[in-house]
């Protein structure tokens, strides 16, 4: 049948746009093996792409020049435990308000949605005068507790949690198991994907915190990897070799977390029939 | 037995009264770790915040910070550049919603199925997203560099002459919503598969007997199993877009001519390069009052279908 | 209701405000002697590591000559390409938590002084210091009379040439001051050596704070400025007919394309300019191409005109909030001296703050450095002393910029003047 051609297709238009898509990262990683001179003479060419003249030098620059992997285990730190506590904290707020009833769970909603409008830089000052009054500041609870909590997760979780459909639960509650356990037993079972989404969503955007970490913490101690990165953007002249270096390393975390998780998507495809 | 049959219903209001008070219970027991931490963390900074806009308070000098009514909000709508940064703000959110929505889904549509590099795919289209903004700014200026750039190369092969793009107040903003599609629409797509995923597969296989093609069954299947998942993607694309900062700020700092001026740049521009942080609180509650409104025609407009 | 609200917000402010700890000066009692330790705290912003090296070595130095008495403390605040540490001094300020000794950059002294944060220098520092700084470094330190910040090093922009296209084409930049190329000169140079894919000149370092460092130089080469003396009026000064007429030249070299708004940082070591505007801090990057045959000459001027060049440097001064204003001042005094000027200049090759400084440094008695040893201990200029320098700049920055992509001269400028007219009169006028 036509099933083999349609694949054939299929695979040809992903393989076009995935090349569109992929060419910063490929751009970032080619260059991050290039020497310095190079990837500057090569930029407004096809020639940026190919790797030539490899060389590892600039890894061994900048990891001379900071201690990366130091920065690294920081953000893995702060940034896993923001990511793993918000999973919490709010799944169980978007489920509470997808699933159960109670008064004022309309407004908290609203609030909610509109809670995630707020630019966070109209929020960063008055956000560290708290910060500092509670004496947190050079702290990880500066780091970590103020994003726990997340408009966008919870909103998110409470969409997806909608479409559970509600026989499933109430069969759970019949069985008379308490709410925790049968949120636990049922709906994350069924919900891999989004805990997954949220989770990689989530440690993206902290991982990429910048402007918090310099407002919070003075020390060396609690540099994350953005801080690092930052070093090599500081007075001319700037070794875009050993950026490109850096951010490459700083890369990799992301993309193996996203591998790591991949498994999930194929899980929902698997366990989807039950929801029907 | 007569007894316990007219019985059993006046117990049976009693357990779902209980029920009711239990769920009730759980309800808020669930939603209280997180309502506490918004409150301290994010409600309270932001009511100060809206306090600020009714003072006039430079950053660094906080002991003179003084109350002055409505002043910044009648400073505000005299502003002629609020107004030009509002409606690129608009402008850039009209367009990119409705396109990265879509090519998102598309792109999701693509790989949600078993072609063995489909794993390579999805991360060739998130890569974007995870790639360091500073990196793609690079590239993308260069790419768009009205001398040399490679875009401009492939111009003049179709026989277009050189274009200035991100140099022009007329193109400037067009460049950057291309390129912000290209960015993010991976992001929207990790959301829309989870969504695919959650579709029963049956649904398309009764279609499929029922001889509806793959179009038939996008339409009727696909989107309206994904309702849900929709308005929340839309929702939050319209809120990304309507913060739209870092790319301007990176590629052009609100230029040529403020053309890509937008509200967050201007707040960040006030509050913290010119240190008025009471004038930026002011246009900052304009800003979160705009968004509510279009985030409840949202609402509306999904209610209405 | 007004008052009511007015205390409500200054009791917030003031709780989370003054309730944070401080980082500024405390006493530390040392075990077993009674004597107290005065620990200062220093914050300055990350540079490379030759220069953080430097700074650490001399802090050493000065904490072993004191040792017993006082101690200072530096901290390395990352800095990277934003303003990041500009708004952490701003959040410290705003809870009382800034450090005794604050390096900043020169514009923001003014800012900082006016907003009574830092304190003035002039009981600390002796006449022979203030008359061995170079002009500039008494300029972008000093606020209404008073002497606030004192920088280690200053900074200056020169024009680079390449040696191959100026040979190529029979020109012979000047070597002395008095011959400097005028605008219309180094115009005729750039047209000559711009074609097959080499332009006339590169001279966008960035579009931000650059613009205003190395542009206003045109302004104040033709007669005028792009504020008035006293910083309280830029209308009549930046759109000036002389404020015109130096953005429209800078306007003819970009509608001509003689340089290229988007240059590669590497554009002039890749032989793909013929002329540079850049400074010191190019130099050690063009050793990295060995083809590069460079060369050096002064900052144009306007013929006729006056000689000038942009200067300006990063700065230190003592915050208002320290306990300890003497101790901190001693440290500044004896850090800012000709030794640690010179030992700066070495290492950073910036050159030094202090004339006697560069009497200890051969290297720029002949060429290329001496272009720069003129230019700094002569006839450079500091960037405008005022409190409203960040909109200023701001402001002049993206004019320009716009009027370079090819906005209205008159239009952009006199915004410019506008906005900075309105921000003045709003926040500081007295």
């Amino acid at each position: 049948m036509s099933f083999k051609r349609t694949n054939l297709l299929l695979n040809i238009v992903n393989m076009l746009i995935a090349l569109l898509f992929i060419t910063p990262l490929l751009w970032m990683v080619v260059s991050s093996l290039k020497p310095e001179n190079q990837i500057f003479a090569d930029l407004s060419s096809i020639k940026s792409l190919i790797p030539i003249n490899l060389t590892f030098d600039n890894y061994i620059d900048a990891f001379n020049r900071i201690p990366m992997m130091k920065y690294l285990s920081n953000s893995l730190f702060y940034v896993s435990i923001i990511s793993i506590s918000g999973l919490v904290v709010n799944s169980i707020c978007g489920y509470a308000l997808a699933k159960l009833e109670f008064k004022g769970k309309d407004v908290t909603l609203t609030v909610i949605i509109a809670l995630l409008i707020v630019p966070f830089e109209s929020i960063l000052m008055p956000l560290y005068f708290i910060v500092n009054s509670l004496h947190w500041v050079d702290t990880w609870l500066a780091m970590i507790v103020p994003f726990v909590a997340n408009c966008f997760s919870i909103f998110m979780f409470r969409q997806f949690f909608m479409d559970i459909p509600n026989e499933i639960l109430e069969s759970a509650s019949i069985d008379g198991s308490t709410a925790m356990r049968s949120f636990a037993s049922i709906v994350v079972p069924l919900s891999g994907p989004v805990f997954a989404t949220v989770f990689i969503l989530d440690f993206i955007s902290h991982w990429g915190d910048f402007m918090w970490p310099i407002l919070v913490t003075t020390g060396e101690s609690m540099r994350n990897v953005q801080l690092g990165i930052q070093t090599f953007f500081t007075l001319p002249p700037i070794y875009y070799g050993q950026i490109m270096a850096t951010l490459t390393f700083t890369t990799i975390p992301i993309i193996i977390l996203f591998l790591f998780l991949q498994k999930y998507y194929v899980q929902g495809i698997t366990s989807s029939g039950i929801k029907g | 037995m007569e007894a316990t049959r007219v019985v059993q219903p006046k117990s049976e209001t009693v357990s779902l009264g209980r029920q009711k008070r239990r769920e009730r219970l759980v309800g808020y027991s669930f939603i209280t770790p997180a309502t506490l931490l918004l409150l301290l963390f994010l409600i309270l900074p932001f009511v100060l915040a809206i306090s600020f806009g009714f003072t006039k308070f430079n950053l660094l000098r906080p002991d003179k910070i003084q109350f002055i009514g409505l002043e910044n909000y009648k400073t505000l709508f005299q502003d002629s550049l609020f107004y030009k940064s509002l409606w690129n703000t608009l402008y850039f959110t009209a367009i990119v919603v409705p396109v990265q929505c879509t090519v998102a889904l598309i792109l999701a549509l693509l790989i949600n199925n078993k072609l063995k590099l489909r794993n390579i795919y999805r991360i060739a289209y998130f890569s974007p997203v995870v790639t360091s903004m500073t990196v793609i700014s690079i590239l993308w200026i260069s790419l768009y560099n009205p001398n040399e750039g490679l875009i401009n190369s492939a111009l003049n092969f179709l026989g277009i002459s050189n274009q200035p793009f991100l140099r022009s107040a007329s193109q400037a903003m067009n460049s950057i919503i291309f390129m912000s599609v290209w960015q993010a629409a991976g992001y929207q797509m990790m959301i829309f598969l989870a969504g695919l995923q959650g579709i029963p597969k049956d649904l398309y296989e009764a279609s499929a007997i029922d001889g509806a093609n793959k179009f038939k069954q996008l339409r009727y299947i696909t989107i309206p199993s994904l309702y849900n998942v929709i308005v929340f993607v839309v929702t939050i694309t319209t809120i990304q877009a309507v913060k739209l900062f870092i790319q301007p700020y990176i590629m052009t700092n609100g230029g040529p001519e403020n053309s890509t001026r937008t509200l967050a740049l201007l707040i960040y521009q006030q509050g913290f390069q010119f240190r008025n942080a009471g004038y930026a609180s002011a246009i900052s509650v304009v800003f979160f009052v705009l968004v509510v409104l279009i985030s409840f025609s949202i609402k509306r407009f999904f209610k209405d279908r | 209701m007004q008052k009511g609200f007015y205390i409500a917000l200054m009791a917030v402010i003031l709780l989370t405000g003054c309730s944070g700890q401080s980082n500024s000066s405390n006493v530390k009692e040392e075990s077993g002697k009674g004597d107290k330790v005065i620990e200062l705290n220093f914050w300055r912003p990350q540079a490379k590591e030759i220069e953080d090296d430097f700074y650490a070595k001399r802090i050493e130095e000065f904490n072993k000559k004191n040792e017993g008495r006082i101690k200072v403390k530096m901290e390395v605040i990352t800095r990277g390409n934003s303003f990041a540490y500009e708004d952490k001094i701003n959040a410290a300020v705003a809870s009382h938590t800034l450090p005794d000794i604050v390096a900043m950059d020169g514009p923001n002294v003014a800012n900082y002084a006016s907003s009574d944060i830092i304190i003035p220098l002039d009981d600390y520092f002796t006449p022979e210091d203030m008359s061995d700084f170079v002009p500039s470094i008494v300029q972008q330190g000093t606020y209404q009379g008073k002497f606030y910040a004192a920088g280690l090093n200053e900074s200056s922009v020169v024009l680079f040439y390449n040696k191959k296209i100026m040979d190529q084409y029979g020109i012979t930049p000047p070597d002395k001051m008095e011959n400097a190329w005028s605008w219309d000169q180094w115009y005729d140079v750039m047209k000559k050596t711009s074609k097959e894919g080499v332009f006339g000149t590169n001279m966008i370092n960035d579009k931000g704070e650059w613009m205003t460092y190395a542009f206003e130089q045109f302004w104040i080469s033709n007669g005028t400025d792009i504020v008035n003396k006293e910083g309280t009026k830029a209308e009549g000064f930046v759109n000036s007919p002389q404020g015109i007429e130096a953005a429209t030249f800078l306007k003819k070299l970009a509608d001509e394309k003689l340089f290229n708004i988007d240059p590669k940082p590497t554009e002039f070591e890749e032989g793909k300019a013929a002329t540079k505007l850049g400074g010191p801090w190019n130099i050690p990057g063009f050793e990295d191409y060995p083809d590069l045959e460079w060369g050096i000459t002064y900052f144009p001027k306007k013929a006729g005109g006056t000689q000038t060049a942009p200067s300006g440097s990063w700065a230190v001064g003592i915050s208002a909030d320290s306990k300890y204003p003497k101790e901190s001042a001693e440290f500044l005094q004896w850090f800012t001296n000709t030794e640690g000027s010179m030992g700066m200049a070495k290492v950073i090759s910036m050159p030094a703050s202090r004339k006697s400084a560069f009497e200890g440094m051969s290297e720029y008695d002949n060429l290329p450095l001496r272009v720069i040893k003129e230019q700094v201990t002569t006839v450079s200029n500091a960037r405008p002393v005022t409190p409203a320098y960040p909109v200023l700049t701001q402001k002049f920055a993206e004019a320009l910029t716009d009027i370079m992509m090819g906005a209205d001269v008159t239009k952009s400028l006199n915004n410019v003047a506008k906005t900075y007219d309105e921000e003045y009169e709003r926040n500081f006028a007295e």
